[in-house]
C-alpha cells in the first residue's frame, strides 16, 4: 500500500504523455495507411488511458472534452481534481493510488462506472450528483463508517458495490446489514446477491430501515419544498415583484430604523402601525398581483413572437432548400449527359451551367431579403409591443408606489400627533412609568421627537424609493437586452450565415466548371 | 299452376342447378390460369313479358303437396278455433265487401300445403333462431334472400290461392314473395322487430325480382382522401407575405379559359348522364299498377328503430317507405293481427301513414288488438322465443275472451336450421344475382374446393359480354388468401392476404407480360426486418422499410437492362446492378451534419456518395463523395489512404467540424463492407421474389382448406378429441351410477317389482331393510372377531412350541421364530384396529340408512316406484 515516494520520481502529465497515449490506443499498423495527423485533435479522443505512470497529480486533461472512459489507475494520485471538463466522462478509474478522500467528482453527472479500489479513502461523500452511478468499486480502503454504506442508498441506479478490503467489511454483520440498506444492488464484492438471505436482512434491520425511509423521506419533501420556494421566487423576479407576495417591504422599512421602532412605543401606536400595515399589504400585494399577470401577457406575446418567426424561417428555409434540391437534380441531368460523351464539359454546357447558376443563386439571395425584410418589420412590431408593455407597467407600478408614498405620510403625520400628544402628557407627568428608560429621552422635549420623526420618515420613503428604482431599472434593462439580443442573432448573425452559406454553395458548385 | 306447370318453373329459375357441372369445370380452369375465367355464359334470365290471360278462362291451380299424411296433425286440420276464426274471416270479408265494393279481395284465408285454408295471421311463426347473424333485420333479411329461390306469382295481377308454412318454404328453399314475406317476418318478430307482412302493389322489377338496373352492392369504396390543409390562424406576429406581382389579368384570363373547359366538361358529362339514364329507363309496363307483390313492413317502437321502413324480402335490401317501386298497400298483418289499408295509394306508398290505432286510415280486424298490440311485442324485444309469447297471448285472451274472437296459436311447427343447413345458406349453396352491369355468384364456405365465396364480375356493357374486373372473394384458405381483384384491360391481379402468412405478404399486385411489374404490400409489424413494401419493375427494386432501429427508409437498387440475347435459360442470374440508394429518416440524437440521409453505391461508377440530413437553419446539406481505391477487390493488399479517395466535400457551414484522415479512412473501409452487404441483401430480395413467385404457384395448385379446431364437423382432429371426450364422459357417468346402488332393490325384488306399494309395505320394507343391515354388521363383526381370536390362538400356540424347544436351538431358527411372531402381533394389530373402526363406523352407518330410508320418495305418499332406467 504505502509507496516510497523517495524511490520514484512523479510524472507530469505532458504533452507528449498524452499525444503517446491517444496513439497507443490506435491499431497497430494503422500508421502506415493513413498518414499521420499534424495536430492531435483532443476532442475527437473519447478513451485514454494513462496507467502506471506514477503521476502524482491530474492534470492538463481539461482539453479532452469529448472524452468517455478515462483510466489512470496504478498512479501515486493523491487528490481528485482536474476533472471538471470531463462532462461526458462515464467510465472512471482511480485504482491503486493514494487518494484519500472523494471530491472534484460533482460535474460528472454522467458516470456509471467508478472505481476507487485500494486507496486511503476513510468516507464515502461527495458523490451527489452522481445520479447514473451504476459500478461502484471502494474496496481496499479505510472505510469503517456505517454512514458511508447509508450514504449509498441515494444511487438509485447502483447495482454493483465492491467494499471488500475495508476495516468495516471484516465486521460480523457486513453481509446482512450492506445488503439489508442497499436494496437497490444485485451483486455485493462481484456476487449475486440470493432473495433469501435478503429477506432475512431485511428483517433483521427492518425496524432501522423503516426509521431511515422515514427520515429520507422527510428530507425529501423538505428538499422538495425549498426548490419549489425557490423556483416560485424565481418566478416572481421574473415578474420584478419579488418579496412583494406578504408583508417584506413593510417590515423592511422599519428594519433599519431604529429611531421609529422608539417612536412606536407611544401610546396608540399599535393600532396605527396595524391599520397602516393592513392598508400597505393590500396595496403591494396588488401590485403583485398584476407584476405576475403582466409578465403572463408578456411572455404570451414573446412565444407568440417566436412562434411566428420560427415559422417564417422554417419556411422559408425549406423553400431555399427545395430550391437548391431542383438544381442538384438538374445538375446531375446535365453532367449526366455529357459524361457520356466522354469529352469533359463541353462549353456550351458550362455557358448553361454557369447561368443556372446565377440564377440560382439570385434566387436564393432574394428569398434570403424577403425574409430579412419580413423579419425586420416583424422585430419592429414586436420592439414597439414590448415597449408598450414595459411602460405601462413601470406607469402603474409608479401610481401605486405614489399611493403607498401617500400612506407613509399618512402614518408620519398621525405618529407625530400621537408623539406630541406624548410629549405634552409627559410633560404633565402622567406617563411617567410607561416608558424604559433610554425612551424617555426622547420624549423628554418637543423638537428631539420631531427629529426623530423626520428621520423615520426619512427612512422610510428612502426605501420605498429604494425598491421603486430596483424594480424599474431591472425591468427596462431586461427589455434592452433581450431586444438587442433579437436584433444581434436574428437580423444580423442569422443573415450573415445564410449568405455566406449561399456564396459556398455557390463557390463549390462552379467548381465543376472551373477546372476546364 | 299444375303440378308440372310448377316444376317447370322451378327449372326454368334454377339456372344454378344446371350449370353446376359447367361452373366445377370452370373452377378447374381457374386454379390453373385466372385469366381464363373470363368466358363464362351465365347470363341472367331475361324476363318475359306476361300475357294477360282472363281468370276464369285457367282457374288457378292449387298447388297441394303429394302427401298430406308426411305433414303433422295443424297441418292437415283445423281446430275449433281455427274454424271459428274462419267463419269470423268470411263475415269480415262480406262486410268488407259489401261496404267496398271497388276494392280488390284481401288476402285473408290461402290454402296452405295440405290444402286447408287458414288464416294468414296463424301462418306467421315468430321464431328466433340460435344463429346471432340472424338478430339484425338487414342480416336475417339477406339470409332469406339467399336462402330461396324465388317464384313469380301466375298470373301475376292477382293474389295466389295459396301460402304455404315457413318450414315448407324454408326446408324447400324457393317460394313466392308471400312466402319470402311471410318467412322473414317471422324471424324479424321472433328477433323482436315490430314486422308486418305487406300484401299490395309494385313495379315490374320488383315483382320479377330484376335487379339488372341496380348499381352493385359490393361495388368497392373507391377512397380519396381529402386532406384539406387547415391553414393555421393569422398571430399577431405573423410576417407578411411577400408581394406579389404576377399579373392578375393573366390569372383572371387563365380562370376564364378554365371555367370554359369545366362547362364543356359539365355539359358532355350531362350528356353522358342522359344517355345512360336512357339505356336503363326499363321498358312500359302494360300491368303496371295492378302487380301484386308481398314485402315487409318494419315499425319503429322495438328494436331502437327510428322509422319506419319496408324490407324487400327476395333482394334483402331496406327501403324508405316513400319508395317509388312500390305503388300501393291492400293490407298488413303480422301474427296477431290483421289490418286493412284505407288510404288511398293513387301517388305510390308516398303518403301512407303508419299509425296502425289510427283507424280511419286502417281498419282492423280485431278489437283488441289496438290496446294489446304495444305490450305482447315488448316482451319480444328480449328474447322473442314463442312459449313467452303464449303465456301473453292467454293473458291477452282472458282479458278480452269475452269481447271478441282471439287470434288462435299458429298452426306451423317452430322452424328450425341444422347449423350445416345454415352455413349452406345458398339453395344447393351456391346461388347467383345480377345487378348493373355486374354479375355476383355466391357460394357456401367449404363448398368450392378453392374455398371461393363470393365472385364480382363487372362488366362494361349491360348484356355482360365485355369482362372489365373480377373480384373473388375466399374464406379458410390455407395460404390467407382473402380477396383477389383480376383487372381484365390491364390485365394485372392484386391479391389481399390475412395475416398469418410464413413471409406476411399483405398484398400482391403484379401484371402479366412482357414489362411486368410488381408490388407486394408486407405486414411490416410481423415482420424483422420491418418491410413494408417491396416494388419491382424491370430496371429497379425498392424495399421500403418502417421503424427500423437504423432509420432506413427505403433501398433501391437500378439494375442494367437483361442483354435480349441470353434468352429464358439465364434468368436465374443476377442482374448487374448498376447502383443502389439507401435513404435513411432523422435519428434525432445524432447531429444533422453527422446524420446520413442518402447513402448512393454506385456500384458501376466505384463511387459513395453520402448526404447528410440537412439542419433546420441550413439550406443545402453537407455532402462526401468517396472513389472506391483501385484495389478494393484485391484483399491481399491493405488499402492505404490517399487524399485521392475523397473526390469531393461540401460543408454546409464552415463550422462544422471536418473529419480526421484517419476517420475518413475508416469510413470508407466501413462502406466498402457496407456495399458488400447491401449487394447481398438486394440479391436476397430478388430471390424472395423468385421464391414468392415459386411457393404461390405451388399453394394455388394444393388448395387446401383450413378447419378451425373449433369446427368439429370438418375438424377431423378435432372431432376425434371431441369424441374421445364424449366417450370418457360417458364412461365417468357409467362408474358413478354403478356405485349409486340401490339399497332398496333387494326387497322390492323379493315381493316382486311393484309399481305401487301401500304404507304397511313400506313400513315392512323400512324394517326389513334395517334389520338386514344390523344383521350384515353383526356377521362382519363376527367373523373378524373369529379370525382375531384365531390369530391369538396360533400365536400362543407357536409360543408354547418355542418354550419348549429352546435349548437346542439354531441362531437361524431363533431368527425365524421371533420374525414369525412379529408378523402375528402385526396381524393381531391390524385386527384389532378393524374391529374397532367396524365398531363406530356401524353406528354412523346405520344413522345413515335410517335417514336416507326417512328421505326416500318411494317408502312415502303415494309409494310410487319409478320404472328402472336401463
Amino acid at each position: 500500500m504505502a509507496r516510497l515516494y523517495d524511490a520514484i520520481e512523479p510524472e507530469v502529465v505532458s504533452m507528449d504523455m498524452l499525444q503517446n497515449a491517444v496513439e497507443s490506443l490506435r491499431a497497430d499498423g494503422e500508421n502506415q495507411v493513413v498518414p499521420k495527423e499534424d495536430k492531435l485533435d483532443y476532442s475527437a479522443v473519447n478513451s485514454l488511458r494513462l496507467d502506471f505512470r506514477s503521476i502524482l497529480r491530474m492534470e492538463n486533461l481539461w482539453l479532452f472534452s469529448n472524452l468517455t472512459k478515462l483510466q489512470m489507475d496504478n498512479n501515486i494520485i493523491e487528490r481528485i481534481e482536474g476533472l471538471d471538463t470531463l462532462q461526458k466522462l462515464t467510465w472512471l478509474d482511480l485504482s491503486f493510488n493514494n487518494i484519500t478522500n472523494i471530491e472534484g467528482l460533482d460535474t460528472l453527472t454522467e458516470l456509471t462506472d467508478l472505481s476507487l479500489y485500494n486507496n486511503r479513502i476513510t468516507n464515502i461523500e461527495n458523490m451527489d450528483t452522481l445520479k447514473k452511478l451504476n459500478v461502484f468499486s471502494i474496496g481496499n480502503n479505510q472505510v469503517d463508517d456505517e454512514n458511508s454504506i447509508r450514504y449509498l442508498r441515494r444511487f438509485d441506479n447502483l447495482r454493483t458495490v465492491c467494499l471488500r478490503g475495508n476495516p468495516f467489511a471484516s465486521k460480523p454483520d457486513y453481509y446482512t446489514f450492506t445488503i439489508a440498506h442497499l436494496p437497490q444492488i444485485h451483486f455485493l464484492d462481484y456476487k449475486l446477491i440470493d432473495e433469501a438471505p435478503r429477506e432475512e436482512a431485511l428483517k433483521k434491520y427492518e425496524i432501522q430501515i423503516q426509521q431511515l425511509i422515514t427520515t429520507e423521506d422527510q428530507d425529501r419533501e423538505k428538499d422538495k419544498k425549498s426548490d419549489d420556494k425557490k423556483k416560485q421566487h424565481q418566478l416572481h423576479k421574473e415578474a420584478f415583484v419579488e418579496n412583494m407576495d406578504q408583508n417584506q417591504l413593510f417590515t423592511a422599512m422599519f428594519k433599519d430604523d431604529s429611531e421609529g421602532q422608539k417612536l412606536l412605543l407611544v401610546p396608540g401606536a399599535d393600532e396605527l402601525v396595524a391599520q397602516i400595515e393592513e392598508k400597505f399589504v393590500a396595496i403591494v400585494h396588488t401590485m403583485f398581483e398584476f407584476g405576475l399577470k403582466e409578465k403572463e401577457t408578456r411572455d404570451k406575446e414573446i412565444d407568440d413572437f417566436w412562434i411566428c418567426v420560427n415559422e417564417a424561417k422554417d419556411e422559408n428555409t425549406r423553400r431555399a432548400a427545395v430550391i437548391v434540391d431542383e438544381f442538384k437534380e438538374y445538375r446531375t441531368q446535365l453532367f449526366a449527359k455529357e459524361d457520356l460523351e466522354q469529352q469533359g464539359v463541353s462549353s456550351a454546357v458550362a455557358a448553361e451551367y454557369d447561368d443556372a447558376l446565377t440564377n440560382l443563386r439570385n434566387k436564393l439571395m432574394a428569398l434570403e431579403i424577403a425574409l430579412v425584410d419580413q423579419l425586420e418589420e416583424t422585430i419592429q412590431t414586436f420592439e414597439r409591443n414590448l415597449g408598450e408593455m414595459v411602460s405601462n407597467f413601470t406607469e402603474s407600478m409608479r401610481a401605486n408606489f405614489g399611493l403607498l408614498r401617500e400612506l407613509q405620510a399618512f402614518f408620519n403625520e398621525s405618529i407625530i400627533n400621537l408623539c406630541v400628544a406624548a410629549v405634552e402628557r409627559y410633560m404633565k407627568g402622567e406617563l411617567d412609568d410607561e416608558f424604559p428608560d433610554e425612551t424617555r429621552d426622547l420624549f423628554a422635549d418637543k423638537d428631539t421627537i420631531l427629529n426623530a420623526c423626520q428621520t423615520s420618515d426619512e427612512i422610510h420613503r428612502s426605501k420605498l424609493d429604494q425598491r421603486e428604482d430596483e424594480m424599474f431599472s431591472r425591468i427596462s434593462n431586461w427589455l434592452t437586452t433581450m431586444v438587442d439580443n433579437i436584433h444581434e442573432d436574428e437580423e444580423y448573425n442569422r443573415n450573415r450565415k445564410r449568405i455566406i452559406e449561399i456564396s459556398r454553395l455557390i463557390d463549390y458548385l462552379r467548381a465543376d466548371i472551373e477546372d476546364m | 299452376m299444375t303440378e308440372t306447370n310448377g316444376d317447370e318453373l322451378h327449372a326454368s329459375h334454377d339456372v344454378n342447378g344446371h350449370e353446376h357441372a359447367d361452373t366445377d369445370e370452370e373452377v378447374a380452369d381457374q386454379q390453373n390460369d385466372s385469366n381464363n375465367d373470363v368466358q363464362e355464359e351465365i347470363l341472367p334470365p331475361k324476363p318475359k313479358l306476361q300475357p294477360i290471360i282472363a281468370p276464369d278462362m285457367f282457374p288457378p291451380p292449387i298447388v297441394i303437396c303429394e302427401n298430406p299424411e308426411n305433414y303433422p296433425e295443424s297441418y292437415r286440420t283445423n281446430t275449433k278455433k281455427e274454424e271459428l276464426i274462419l267463419t269470423f274471416i268470411e263475415n269480415f270479408r262480406r262486410q268488407y265487401h259489401y261496404i267496398y265494393r271497388d276494392r280488390k279481395p284481401l288476402f285473408l284465408n290461402p290454402l296452405n300445403e295440405c290444402g286447408l285454408p287458414k288464416f294468414v295471421c296463424t301462418t306467421v311463426q315468430p321464431t328466433l333462431l340460435s344463429f346471432s347473424k340472424l338478430f339484425q333485420w338487414n342480416d336475417a333479411a339477406e339470409f332469406v334472400a339467399d336462402h330461396l329461390n324465388y317464384e313469380l306469382l301466375e298470373p301475376p295481377h292477382e293474389l295466389p290461392k295459396t301460402l304455404w308454412s315457413p318450414e315448407k318454404v324454408l326446408y324447400d328453399h324457393r317460394g313466392n314473395c308471400f312466402d319470402y314475406a311471410n318467412l322473414l317476418c317471422s324471424f324479424l318478430i321472433g328477433a323482436g322487430y315490430d314486422a308486418f307482412v305487406v300484401s299490395g302493389y309494385a313495379t315490374r322489377e320488383v315483382c320479377f325480382m330484376d335487379t339488372t338496373r341496380l348499381p352493385n352492392p359490393y361495388i368497392k369504396k373507391r377512397e380519396e382522401k381529402h386532406i384539406e390543409r387547415i391553414k393555421p390562424p393569422h398571430k399577431k406576429y405573423t410576417v407578411k407575405p411577400p408581394k406579389d406581382l404576377t399579373s392578375k389579368y393573366d390569372a383572371y384570363m387563365h380562370q376564364r379559359h378554365l371555367d370554359k373547359i369545366q362547362a364543356d366538361k359539365n355539359r358532355r358529362q350531362e350528356e353522358e348522364n342522359k344517355r345512360i339514364a336512357e339505356i336503363e329507363k326499363p321498358l312500359p309496363d302494360p300491368l303496371y299498377g295492378i302487380r301484386v307483390h308481398a314485402w315487409v313492413l318494419v315499425l319503429p317502437g322495438k328494436r331502437e328503430v327510428p322509422e319506419a321502413f319496408f324490407i324487400e324480402p327476395t333482394t334483402g335490401y331496406g327501403k324508405a317507405t316513400n319508395d317509388v317501386e312500390y305503388l300501393g298497400i291492400e293490407s298488413v298483418w303480422n301474427h296477431q293481427n290483421y289490418w286493412v289499408n284505407m288510404q288511398d295509394c293513387s301517388n305510390g306508398c308516398e303518403s301512407l301513414q303508419f299509425d296502425l290505432n289510427d283507424q280511419a286510415r286502417w281498419e282492423f280486424m280485431f278489437t283488441y288488438s289496438t290496446s294489446l298490440r304495444g305490450a305482447v311485442t315488448a316482451t319480444l324485444n328480449t328474447i322473442g322465443n314463442s312459449a313467452i309469447l303464449d303465456e301473453e297471448e292467454d293473458k291477452g285472451t282472458a282479458e278480452t275472451t269475452q269481447k271478441d274472437i282471439e287470434v288462435p296459436p299458429s298452426w306451423v311447427r317452430h322452424l328450425d336450421l341444422t347449423p350445416a343447413e345454415f352455413q349452406n345458406r345458398y339453395p344447393h349453396s351456391r346461388k347467383t344475382y345480377f345487378y348493373k352491369k355486374t354479375r355476383v355468384e355466391k357460394y357456401a364456405p367449404y363448398f368450392m374446393k378453392d374455398g371461393i365465396v363470393l365472385k364480382i364480375s363487372e362488366f362494361a356493357d349491360y348484356d355482360f359480354k365485355e369482362l372489365i374486373y373480377v373480384t373473388q372473394k375466399y374464406e379458410h384458405r390455407h395460404d390467407k388468401l382473402e380477396e383477389r381483384g383480376h383487372d381484365i384491360r390491364t390485365n394485372t391481379v392484386c391479391e389481399i392476404y390475412l395475416p398469418g402468412r410464413p413471409d406476411q405478404l399483405k398484398e400482391h399486385t403484379y401484371g402479366f407480360g412482357p414489362e411486368f411489374e410488381r408490388t407486394m404490400i408486407y405486414y411490416d409489424k410481423a415482420r424483422l426486418d420491418g418491410l413494408a413494401k417491396r416494388h419491382e419493375t424491370m430496371l429497379e427494386l425498392t424495399d421500403y422499410f418502417v421503424n427500423r432501429d437504423d432509420f432506413l427508409e427505403y433501398r433501391k437498387a437500378l439494375f442494367e437492362p437483361r442483354p435480349k440475347k441470353f434468352g429464358p435459360a439465364e434468368k436465374d442470374n443476377q442482374r448487374p446492378i448498376i447502383s443502389i440508394t439507401e435513404r435513411y429518416g432523422r435519428n434525432v440524437e445524432l447531429n444533422a451534419n453527422d446524420d446520413i440521409r442518402e447513402l448512393v453505391f454506385a456500384i458501376k461508377d466505384d463511387k459513395f456518395v453520402i448526404t447528410y440530413h440537412r439542419d433546420d437553419i441550413h439550406i443545402t446539406p453537407s455532402t462526401r463523395t468517396y472513389i472506391k481505391p483501385v484495389n478494393w477487390n484485391d484483399k491481399t493488399i491493405t488499402i492505404k489512404w490517399s487524399d485521392d479517395l475523397l473526390l469531393e466535400t461540401y460543408q454546409a457551414d464552415e463550422d462544422f467540424k471536418q473529419m480526421s484522415k484517419r476517420d475518413l479512412y475508416y469510413k470508407m473501409l466501413k462502406l466498402m463492407e457496407q456495399e458488400e452487404e447491401v449487394t447481398r441483401r438486394v440479391q436476397k430480395a430478388e430471390d424472395e421474389i423468385r421464391d414468392l413467385q415459386n411457393r404461390r404457384q405451388q399453394e394455388e395448385l394444393s388448395n387446401e382448406l383450413e378447419y378451425s379446431v373449433y369446427d368439429t364437423e370438418r375438424n377431423k382432429k378435432s372431432r376425434e378429441y371431441r369424441d374421445l371426450l364424449d366417450k370418457r364422459d360417458k364412461e365417468e357417468k357409467r362408474k358413478r351410477e354403478i356405485k349409486d346402488v340401490d339399497y332398496l332393490a333387494p326387497f322390492l325384488a323379493a315381493i316382486g317389482k311393484p309399481s305401487r306399494i301401500n304404507a304397511h309395505t313400506a313400513q315392512t320394507l323400512r324394517t326389513s331393510a334395517q334389520h338386514d343391515f344390523k344383521e350384515r354388521s353383526i356377521r362382519k363383526a363376527n367373523l373378524m372377531q373369529a379370525r382375531y381370536e384365531n390369530e391369538v390362538q396360533e400365536l400362543i400356540t407357536k409360543q408354547q412350541w418355542y418354550q419348549k424347544h429352546q435349548i437346542g436351538m439354531t441362531k437361524e431358527d431363533e431368527l425365524e421364530y421371533q420374525r414369525v411372531c412379529q408378523d402375528a402381533q402385526f396381524r393381531l394389530h391390524i385386527l384389532e384396529e378393524r374391529l374397532d373402526r367396524h365398531k363406530k363406523l356401524t353406528a354412523e352407518k346405520y344413522l345413515q340408512l335410517e335417514s336416507k330410508l326417512n328421505e326416500d320418495p318411494r317408502l312415502k305418499e303415494p309409494y310410487i316406484i319409478p320404472e328402472e332406467k336401463k
